[in-house]
């Protein structure tokens, strides 16, 4: 009754894993950066003067971060049908993760937009910056400045939270172990071998990300 | 970089521990059957999603074959059922690190998975067949899903078997029965894969469904850890006994509705 390793399950598998490992990547890559958008946008309408849109954007926002993931993913892949969307589960996945990755950056640079002084702005305009000017110098590098890191943490968070799609069908790491454990049953090993490939995917994202940070950020602060 | 190569150290001392305690956990001195009768409990892995084996009754108990079958192993242990709810994807898992004492629950005992468990001799047989819908008129068995989509409960004799009979299909595996019959039902698989006696069940239901040939045979045995010669020859005298007197035929009737499609071993 005692538990013989055979670690050779995953090394032979080798391959497997990295597809899976590629397809996660893309999934959270694409959900991060259109995620960044609609976040920028969000944020944007959270602080709008305009009543309707403060009040859509705040919907989004507490719509999605108040359910979990997992619910988010059956309802769009699963509820969509009833309307008459029928959506395959891999645009399921990229769908859904923007959407709840979206909703989450968007308090993250609201909150980034509040820390920057009102004065900031009206000095701005009043060196004759135009209205674009100001939003792109003046707020948006500086709020992204501050907000990169919280930002980074959850976009790593995104990019661990897509192991749940598997659960659709859609094919990524987390399903390419599921897939293996369920010919040879080698849980563990399996599992092993995957929270390696995650640990070391995470480590990349921040790798790149406080790069990207280093590189945009000083070239912002000189402009300015 | 010095303080990289420290972390990588201990992750590595960390996943040493961790495997040192899985092995730990999985071994155990005496044998599952002296275990259960001293604790005066069976813990069993069932699957209550697959009905008419393993279900839920109006009062949230179990219910069905599956669960009529544990219910006579406990009678002649003289002990109490745990009932343990299993999936098709969990269930070796439990199984291997002692969370459950067997695993009843439409368990198919394939070469492959007798490699990690041990399983008793059959108690129920069953037909796999493929569902479609009949307006699919250019799929009428499982040789024609060349570009085709196939829903499946991953890891499933279902799943085991599509896969080697229609390698050019493209198969969507999903984590329990009910899902995959969801998809399956809502076009986003164009066949199924499943029990005859379900597949029944849901063509008279939807008038739109048809069956679109047999798939395979496949058996149902109870599963339990490999390296427990008493348990496992505890359970096969059970089986020799109640099969003898014709106990299996009888609940697979009961339940079903039809005779046992593929002749057991006779005994």
């Amino acid at each position: 009754m005692t538990y013989t390793f055979h670690w050779e399950v995953p090394l032979q598998n080798l391959p497997l894993f990295l597809w899976g490992a590629l397809a996660t990547l893309e999934i959270s890559g694409i959900a991060v950066l259109l995620g960044l958008l609609i976040a920028t946008c969000g944020a944007l309408a959270r602080l709008s003067k305009h009543r309707l849109l403060r009040g859509a954007a705040t919907v989004y926002v507490e719509v999605i971060r108040n359910t979990p993931f997992l619910v988010q993913l059956f309802y769009v892949y699963f509820g969509l049908v009833v309307v008459g969307i029928n959506l395959e589960a891999f645009s399921v996945a990229i769908l859904t993760l923007t959407i709840n990755c979206g909703a989450y950056c968007t308090e993250i640079i609201r909150a980034g937009i509040q820390s920057i002084h009102r004065g900031q702005t009206e000095a701005g305009l009043s060196l004759g910056m135009t209205q674009w000017q100001v939003f792109r110098y003046v707020i948006l590098m500086p709020t992204l400045r501050v907000v990169w890191p919280p930002l980074a943490s959850q976009f790593i968070a995104t990019m661990l939270g897509s192991s749940v799609v598997s659960q659709i069908s859609a094919e990524e790491l987390t399903y390419a172990g599921m897939f293996l454990e369920s010919r040879t049953f080698r849980t563990f090993e399996i599992f092993f071998a995957i929270a390696i490939l995650y640990f070391v995917m995470a480590r990349l994202f921040s790798f790149l990300f406080s790069l990207t940070g280093q590189k945009v950020f000083r070239e912002a602060w000189g402009q300015l | 970089m010095r303080r990289h190569g420290r972390s990588w150290g201990w992750i590595a001392v960390l996943g040493i521990v961790l495997a040192l305690a899985w092995t730990a956990s999985a071994s155990a001195a005496e044998s599952t059957l002296d275990q259960v009768l001293k604790r005066g409990k069976l813990l069993v892995g069932i699957g209550l999603g697959a009905p008419p084996f393993g279900m839920y009754d109006a009062d949230k108990k179990p219910t069905g074959y599956d669960v009529d079958l544990a219910k006579l192993i406990a009678e002649e242990l003289k002990v109490e059922i745990e009932w343990v709810d299993t999936t098709s994807v969990n269930r070796i898992p439990y199984l291997l690190t002692n969370k459950v004492d067997l695993v009843i629950a439409t368990f198919g005992n394939t070469p492959e998975r007798a490699k990690q468990v041990a399983f008793t001799k059959p108690y129920s047989s069953w037909n796999l067949v493929l569902l479609g819908w009949k307006k699919d008129r250019n799929i009428k068995s499982y040789k024609d899903l060349k570009g085709k989509t196939v829903a499946v409960t991953r890891g499933t004799t279902q799943d085991i078997a599509i896969t080697k009979l229609a390698p050019e299909a493209k198969i969507v595996r999903y984590e329990d029965d009910p899902v995959a019959m969801l998809a399956f039902e809502q076009k986003k698989a164009d066949v199924m894969p499943t029990a005859e006696v379900l597949a029944l069940k849901k063509v008279k239901e939807n008038k739109d469904m048809e069956i679109k040939g047999l798939v395979s045979r496949s058996w149902a045995a109870i599963g339990v850890r490999r390296g427990d010669p008493d348990w496992l020859q505890w359970l096969n005298t059970f089986m020799d006994w109640h099969g003898g007197q014709g106990k299996f035929a009888e609940l697979f009737e009961k339940w079903n509705g039809v005779q046992m499609p593929v002749a057991l071993p006779r005994w």
